[in-house]
């Protein structure tokens, strides 16, 4: 008795019906389907999914609707647009309504003149917020947003930049292809504006605070030498060459 | 991970018109259908599952060159389309409802039709994390293997097991 193919999944069904199987999974597929009654009675489900879907919505109802949704989703990816002095004020947007400053931790968990950065994520409803790991990737479900907490420590400048699993290097936080002027203290504040980070797969955040203001230019050289070094793979990313104290947070967009 | 031999950082200060029409047809014909099903499935309110459709679409239309990119575009439509609607019932708090009902036993049965299981998977997801919904959606709806819910949710495979196991047996019901 000759053995048949093991039944397809779900997904693998939608896959062959929407073209995506190479051509000796395919075959092999079909081969399967001309002799299993059951997957053809799961496959015609699946177009009669299909049929019903556009019995129910037309394509120009479709289309209508999906421009809308881009056109109110928007997602500032970049920040400009900065005051023209360059000092990146403490003042936190209400993207989010949830008290977002963060108060300064007993004496015993952090020295006075230390840094962190923090990226605090939100989505729709606001009240619920989490803060990034340190470690690993965090995933990003859709329709997240991300805030960028520093507490800047001694330092009085910031660059925030981001790289993406392409190797496209995103500025996300500078004044005039430099640093902004922070003021320095312990007190954690927010930079202006959320982020919403869009496309698939990784995207690193680097913030970097110094004492001195730095190009933009060296650190998207830096940022390129970081990125061939680990052969474009962001979970290995190195730390820049630049100075001033670096912080990187990893998140897995949606 | 960038390909072999391309790992040039590329800043990209505006990106590239797509003829928006033609991108929104192909989107309609070949995945218009698997998507609004899933969001119909989780969602269950017919209105709210045409809305979140277009939300779907609408993060694709704008990286859509990223989106055909994709060694499995549809797989990640039905990824971002689960993700995004347990979002929507995880703020809108819907799986009240659904989570009242698990207080009632169930019956055991030897075999389930295909469509009981969809069911009874998407009531008792209320009781599990996100990610664990996610596995299950993905596992037991989608029928991935192992291996590709791993891939799919950047986990590794005894991760992905764990949970499933976990809702294996929280859920009261061995599941093959």
């Amino acid at each position: 008795m000759e053995l048949m193919e093991p039944h397809p999944g779900e997904l693998k069904l939608r896959r062959w019906r929407a073209g995506e199987l190479e051509d000796a999974e395919s075959q092999q597929l079909q081969g399967h389907l001309a002799g299993c009654g059951r997957c053809r009675v799961r496959l015609r489900s699946l177009e009669l999914e299909q049929e019903q879907f556009e019995r129910e919505i037309s394509f120009d109802r479709f289309a209508a609707g999906v421009q809308r949704a881009v056109k109110s989703a928007e997602p500032r990816r970049v920040r400009w647009a900065l005051p023209a002095m360059g000092m990146v004020a403490a003042v936190l947007v209400a993207i989010v309504t949830a008290p977002l400053v963060i108060r300064a931790r007993s004496a015993s968990s952090r020295r006075k003149g230390s840094s962190e950065v923090v990226l605090r994520i939100a989505g729709k409803d606001a009240s619920i917020q989490r803060v990034a790991s340190k470690q690993g990737a965090e995933q990003l479900y859709l329709g997240e947003r991300i805030r960028i907490g520093y507490q800047p420590g001694r330092h009085s400048y910031l660059v925030a930049i981001a790289v993406d699993n392409a190797g496209i290097l995103t500025p996300l936080y500078e004044d005039k292809g430099r640093s902004l002027k922070v003021d320095p203290g312990d007190e954690t504040r927010y930079l202006p504006d959320s982020l919403e980070f869009t496309g698939p797969g990784l995207e690193r955040v680097i913030v970097i605070l110094s004492d001195e203001p730095l190009e933009l230019a060296k650190v998207k050289q830096a940022a390129e030498i970081a990125y061939r070094a680990a052969e474009g793979d962001l979970r290995r990313l190195p730390k820049l060459d630049v100075p001033g104290e670096q912080f990187q947070r990893l998140v897995l967009k949606p | 991970m960038a390909e072999p031999g391309k790992t040039r950082l590329e800043v990209i200060e505006g990106g590239k018109d797509i003829d928006r029409k033609a991108a929104l047809r192909e989107l309609y014909a070949k995945y218009g259908g698997s998507v609004f099903g899933r969001c119909q499935y989780l969602l269950k309110d017919r209105s709210k599952a045409e809305d979140a459709m277009q939300d779907v679409f609408a993060k694709v239309i704008s990286n859509f060159s990223s989106f055909r990119a994709e060694a499995s575009p549809l797989t990640w439509l039905m990824k971002i389309a689960t993700n995004h609607c347990l979002n929507l019932l995880r703020s809108e708090q819907t799986w009240r409802g659904a989570f009242q009902s698990l207080r009632q036993p169930r019956p055991e049965v030897q075999h389930v039709p295909a469509m009981e299981i969809r069911e009874a998977v998407r009531h008792l997801l209320s009781r599990f994390d996100r990610e664990t919904q996610a596995a299950v959606i993905h596992y037991h709806v989608d029928e991935m293997t192992l291996e590709e819910v791993a891939a799919v949710l950047n986990r590794s495979v005894p991760t992905v097991r764990k949970r499933l196991q976990h809702f294996a047996e929280q859920s009261g019901r061995e599941w093959n």
